[in-house]
């Protein structure tokens, strides 16, 4: 008996290692997405909905799967010269093969969303009730009714703070001041019932908001501050000066001396920072709208 | 060593005498000046404010000592410190430890036990205990 040797290790058979080295090419499978629900690309169209390809990249991809005969080119005009490219039928078929392997990936691979957790505080039975109820849908949230209970439900779990700063006991500024020394990775949304005044500059909260707060404020500034979250250091920690500009800029306008030196010790913090507008073009619109803030050329 | 509550010694003077090397001990009265004393001892980038050990007599108020464990063993900055509680009501023994308080002790009732006492909290804390050379708390930069 010669046949003694073990069994090929290798027992997917040729064509299965082609066809999923050929998936497995970053393009290729967007290429096929972006040509099946349409009626023919051009090559600059198809540029267009990759943002991030290169000309040159894409012009090999598409040699790729021409040779594979999935998809076909067509010249549509001569003069100037104008190309589409289609799906073949096997094209087609390869396609429904990625819409599977997408869907799977969706249940399977899909990181589960992490839970979102928000504070709310404040001495006012009715108003963090109301505040509560206001953010439940989307987020988990605990409610504190003094700036103990507070610090009891402090953990790491928690993204944003919904503090109320004038409270019986600790107060919402030694809150925050725990919080932000206690190197917790939260952002605080300072609610108040009085006119901001110059001392607010020295608080180190991200966002201000005075009483009453609207529904669709509290959670529009909410949802900022849980995608703040992703920023850098750096930037927080401009749009965090930047909203006190902005609170700065709306106080009543009957400016002391002390205010100016104020105004200007927060403007040097700003400049200081460096952020450049590369930097402020990370953050989402909406949040440099809330700050009443365009970005600069 | 940051010490809260009302002590009925020195406590300065009972820990020199069970070490020789220098040793910073502050003592303030209720939970509000702890949460105070901590924000400001955090707030530097130095970690070298941050206590080596934080001891609760409980007994003092707003907030109390059980809030005061909690907040300390939840922050990221100061769990890893230990937190020595000492109290004479065996109530509060389980909350302690289920708290992540490090060891409940029996205050004494006599001066002189309690001298004795807080020299032997700091024999074993500082002299005993042994520590990794690096901070426990290592700065995100």
């Amino acid at each position: 008996m010669t046949d003694s040797r073990p069994p090929d290790i290798s027992e997917l058979p040729e064509h299965l290692l082609e066809s999923v080295s050929l998936l497995s090419k970053k393009w290729h499978p967007a290429v096929i997405r972006c040509l099946s629900d349409a009626d023919g690309l051009g090559f600059s169209d198809l540029e267009e909905r990759l943002a991030d390809i290169s000309a040159k990249v894409l012009n090999d991809a598409l040699a790729e799967l021409q040779e594979y005969q999935i998809i076909e080119r067509r010249e549509i005009a001569q003069s100037p010269l104008r190309v589409s490219y289609t799906l073949t039928e096997r094209g087609e078929e390869l396609d429904a093969i990625i819409g599977s392997l997408a869907d799977w990936g969706e249940t399977h691979l899909a990181k589960p969303e992490t839970e979102q957790v928000v504070l709310v505080a404040d001495d006012n039975d009715r108003i963090s009730t109301m505040h509560t109820a206001w953010l439940e849908d989307e987020y988990t949230v605990r409610t504190a009714r003094d700036g103990e209970e507070a610090l009891r439900h402090l953990d790491t779990d928690i993204g944003v703070v919904v503090l109320d700063r004038r409270m019986p006991g600790l107060s919402g500024g030694e809150v925050l001041d725990w919080i932000r020394s206690q190197r917790y990775d939260i952002r605080v949304v300072m609610v108040t019932s009085e006119e901001p005044t110059p001392d607010v500059l020295d608080m180190a909260f991200d966002e201000y908001l005075t009483k009453p707060v609207l529904k669709g404020e509290l959670k529009a500034a909410v949802a900022d501050l849980f995608e703040r979250r992703e920023y850098s250091a750096q930037l927080q920690e401009y749009l965090s000066l930047r909203s006190k500009q902005a609170i700065f800029e709306v106080m009543n306008s009957s400016e002391t001396h002390a205010e100016a030196a104020e105004y200007e010790q927060l403007q040097n913090r700003i400049e200081a920072l460096e952020v450049t507008s590369d930097d402020i073009a990370d953050a989402e619109p909406e949040t440099l709208e809330r700050i009443s803030l365009e970005v600069e050329q | 060593m940051l010490f809260v509550g009302t002590p009925p010694v020195d406590i300065e003077k009972a820990l020199r005498a069970s070490s020789s090397r220098p040793m910073t001990v502050a003592v303030v009265g209720n939970g509000r000046e702890a949460i105070q004393w901590l924000s400001k001892a955090g707030e530097t980038t130095t970690v070298r404010s941050r206590p080596d050990l934080i001891v609760l007599q409980f007994g003092f108020r707003s907030p109390d000592g059980k809030t005061l464990l909690v907040a300390i063993k939840s922050s990221p900055y100061l769990r890893t410190v230990p937190v020595v509680v000492l109290t004479t009501d065996d109530a509060d023994t389980k909350a302690v430890y289920e708290y992540d308080g490090n060891a409940r002790v029996a205050a004494p009732s006599s001066r002189e036990d309690y001298g004795k006492l807080v020299q032997s909290i700091g024999q074993f804390w500082f002299k005993w205990v042994r520590y990794p050379p690096e901070c426990l708390f290592a700065e995100e930069t």
